[in-house]
């Protein structure tokens, strides 16, 4: 066992392509904040490095003193940060669907332009696209060497993360139905003796950047040297069950975290105190046993006398923490 | 031929003639109304498929295309999605009728 959060590099692989993206993922409540931006200011050690948060809990605006959502702000040497905030994002799309209404129906523009603004910004769908995005924006964006990202509580990370299959299996029936549309239109325009323009469809050619789009971006997802998946759980049941259902899920995407945290760990003569002992070793064990990429880290934080809320306390706990590396 | 039965010949020819229009009238009717039963039809079953595609298109193996990639798709469908407002409109506006609610 290292002492000392540095060690952890060893489980993410220098950047193949920039940027390496680090996902740190967890029931709501476990800490999954404290661990990006302690991850942070580790991997900006070895480059420039961004947390980005997209829990809407808006934990990191508060721990780093930022004073706006969106927009990136130097933290701590080579460290950055941004807290993203999904309004902006799905106010936009909207915006752009009812500027389309209203070109096709202008009557739109008198009747209730406001009330489908609003039914558009709350439909379902629309918040997990906009995350969906955000993380392709961060893909390509080039200017830091890592970006962690601090996803939101599990349920909806997981659905933001099965988003690029699913839209795959979806523009790939699109594309075949308007195969079908585009012949049958070549078939009619020859038969009444019109040109070929008709090969030329935009809506075939956007079906086909939008399925690339998406398997560059599962492959990025799935691939060691562009993405590390960090659990983040307390030694507590529910967590813990979170994070064996996050790495089957990981498993079913043909992918395994890189890093296990478990975080605020009672020491043990307080445990056993509190009679919570056995219910932390039974939490341990189970993450310890967790199926891991190789090489693995399994990071281990003892819980602190108040609550990190501030980078001076998270900086604190980078030499409390230690390290179990697996190859 | 005498005057009498001169008149019965023609009255008897006014009555088939009539019976004949008045045959090809009720054809006439009937096929109007046939082909207004055919238009109405028409639409009926244009509106309990478009009904049944939308409460049960998920089960038949239908499933809604993401919200997002409709989105991106539209400003490359203007004119299909406005002649599929236009249909919509033509069916009495049922679909946009139940998509409104919210709005």
């Amino acid at each position: 066992m290292g002492s000392g959060m540095a060690e952890v590099l060893k489980a993410i692989p220098p950047p193949d392509a920039k940027p390496h993206v680090v996902m740190v993922s967890g029931k709501g409540g476990v800490g999954k904040t404290t661990v990006s931006i302690m991850l942070g200011l580790v991997l900006a050690e070895r480059g420039d490095t961004l947390v980005e948060s997209l829990d809407q809990a808006k934990h990191l605006l508060e721990y780093l003193s930022l004073s706006e959502v969106n927009r990136e702000f130097k933290v701590f040497g080579r460290l950055s940060a941004m807290q993203f905030d999904t309004g902006v994002g799905v106010s936009k799309l909207g915006r752009e669907y009812v500027w389309l209404m209203q070109r096709i129906m202008p009557g739109l523009k008198v009747l209730n332009a406001e009330s489908v603004l609003d039914m558009v910004r709350n439909a379902p769908g629309l918040e997990e696209e906009v995350y969906l995005r955000e993380v392709l924006r961060l893909y390509s964006y080039d200017r830091y060497d890592y970006i962690v990202v601090d996803t939101p509580p599990t349920g909806l990370t997981l659905r933001i993360l099965n988003l690029p299959r699913l839209y795959k299996f979806w523009v790939e029936r699109l594309i075949s139905l308007r195969e079908r549309i585009v012949s049958l239109r070549y078939v009619i325009a020859r038969s009444l003796g019109q040109g070929d323009e008709v090969l030329d469809d935009p809506v075939l050619y956007k079906l086909k950047e939008i399925g690339e789009r998406y398997a560059v971006l599962e492959r990025e997802l799935l691939s060691p040297n562009r993405t590390t998946f960090v659990l983040v759980s307390t030694p507590e049941p529910l967590p813990v069950y979170e994070a064996e259902k996050t790495t089957e899920f990981l498993k079913s995407l043909g992918s395994k975290p890189g890093i296990i945290v478990a975080n605020r760990i009672i020491p043990e003569d307080i445990a056993s105190k509190l009679g919570v002992r056995e219910i932390q070793e039974r939490a341990l064990s189970k993450l310890r046993k967790l199926d891991c990429r190789r090489p693995c880290a399994m990071v281990e934080i003892p819980m602190v006398d108040s609550v990190p809320s501030s980078l001076d306390s998270v900086k604190g706990l980078l030499s409390k923490a230690r390290i179990d590396l697996y190859s | 031929m005498p005057a009498a039965a001169i008149k019965t010949l023609a009255r008897t020819l006014v009555e088939i003639l009539a019976g004949i229009a008045s045959e090809a009238l009720k054809t006439f009717k009937h096929m109007m109304v046939g082909h207004a039963v055919d238009s109405l039809q028409l639409e009926l079953d244009e509106l309990e498929n478009a009904f049944a595609t939308m409460v049960f298109g998920s089960l038949a193996g239908m499933p809604l295309v993401p919200l997002g990639l409709a989105l991106e798709l539209s400003p490359h469908m203007e004119v299909e999605l406005a002649k599929m407002l236009e249909r919509h409109a033509k069916y009495r506006d049922a679909i946009s009728e139940y998509a409104a609610f919210g709005g």
